[in-house]
């Protein structure tokens, strides 16, 4: 579970988005919008972070909620984010 | 060629050429392989200003941008055209422009823009939507009013005061452009319609970043993605349906002219 390289993170409308440097050409799709929780979930990533649990701890020190809730909520990004292919194979 | 102006683009020979390039604030000195970028440069040559960076193109970079331009023309189901190195040689310049002008606060942005009573709109689309035809039914519709800043790939400049539109002579297929700058006021997503009808586009990013230039470089990415979000947060974006008739372009100006 890593992330690509080459992924930009930018913040915009209170949140981020996570571009895809690797695509190229006008039929572009590389991108997603990622809420605040996202954003801290895929800068963990970029960190180096490489468990879903570990996430999950991180989630919990940063914001008031239980383990489960934080687990469920680091799974559902990475799912989204290897729907997207922002995930290295 | 005279001595005093020997720093002038060489327009006349076969061989390459050497010219100081002024566009949206920026310069940089070109040395080109073939003359066909020195002469469409010409009006944007600046030898009195000093050099920002530098841009020198290889035989390499100019089979890149054949690989490139072969592939986008497969990509948007055209037929590949062998295009003339001196031609492609024009593109890797701008590429390398592009690449260094991202840590400049200036990015390539794919639309027509055209100036107005002082203001620049900017339409923009994937390509074959209809920009330039567009752009061209406000020329027709409002005449001298209006200048074309650049028809295809205008750069912008972000400052403290806002976005502006910035001609170069890399402008399309009718070579549409003027040695300008005006300040963004609008932007129209443009999308073909029966009729011609105009509203606020709040989700603009996506196709924002679509028809932006990307560099390869992942922090001049960061930088031009950074623009790109503050160009769709702080200039007024709608979405414009319309057909080919001159109404559209009343129909647009009409709610872009509420702006002032």
């Amino acid at each position: 579970m890593k992330l690509k390289d080459g992924i930009i993170l930018t913040e915009a409308d209170g949140g981020f988005v996570a571009v895809d440097a690797g695509i190229s050409g006008e039929r572009f799709n590389g991108m997603l919008k990622l809420n605040e929780t996202a954003g801290f979930i895929v800068n963990l990533l970029r960190e180096g972070a490489d468990s879903v649990d570990g996430i999950a701890e991180k989630i919990c020190e940063k914001y008031d909620v239980d383990f489960e809730t934080a687990k469920a909520n680091a799974e559902r990004v990475i799912k989204t984010l290897e729907s997207v292919k922002l995930l290295a194979e | 060629m005279d001595e005093k102006h020997s720093e002038q683009p060489d327009i006349s020979g076969e061989g390459g050429s050497r010219f100081r390039l002024k566009m949206a604030g920026i310069c940089a000195d070109v040395t080109a392989l073939y003359p066909e970028a020195g002469k469409m440069c010409r009006d944007y040559i600046a030898d009195d200003l000093p050099c920002d960076f530098e841009i020198v193109t290889t035989e390499k970079d100019i089979d890149r941008e054949e690989m490139s331009s072969f592939a986008t023309d497969i990509a948007e189901g055209r037929k590949p055209v062998r295009y003339r190195r001196g031609y492609l040689e024009t593109l890797a310049i701008y590429r390398q422009f592009c690449d260094a002008a991202a840590f400049r606060n200036v990015i390539l942005f794919h639309s027509s823009a055209i100036g107005m009573d002082g203001r620049a709109y900017l339409f923009t689309a994937p390509s074959g939507t209809g920009k330039s035809t567009h752009a061209a039914l406000w020329k027709k519709v409002f005449g001298d009013r209006v200048v074309m800043i650049n028809d295809d790939k205008p750069l912008l400049r972000f400052c403290d005061g806002g976005v502006y539109a910035c001609g170069t002579p890399w402008d399309g297929k009718h070579r549409l452009s003027t040695n300008t700058e005006m300040k963004v006021a609008g932007i129209c997503v443009i999308k073909r319609g029966e009729r011609n009808s105009i509203e606020r586009c709040n989700d603009p990013l996506p196709v924002f970043l679509s028809q932006t230039y990307r560099p390869k470089n992942p922090d001049a990415l960061s930088e031009v993605v950074r623009m790109v979000v503050a160009l769709a947060q702080n200039v007024p974006v709608f979405t414009l349906t319309c057909n080919m008739d001159p109404e559209a372009a009343e129909v647009a100006y009409a709610e872009l002219s509420k702006l002032l």
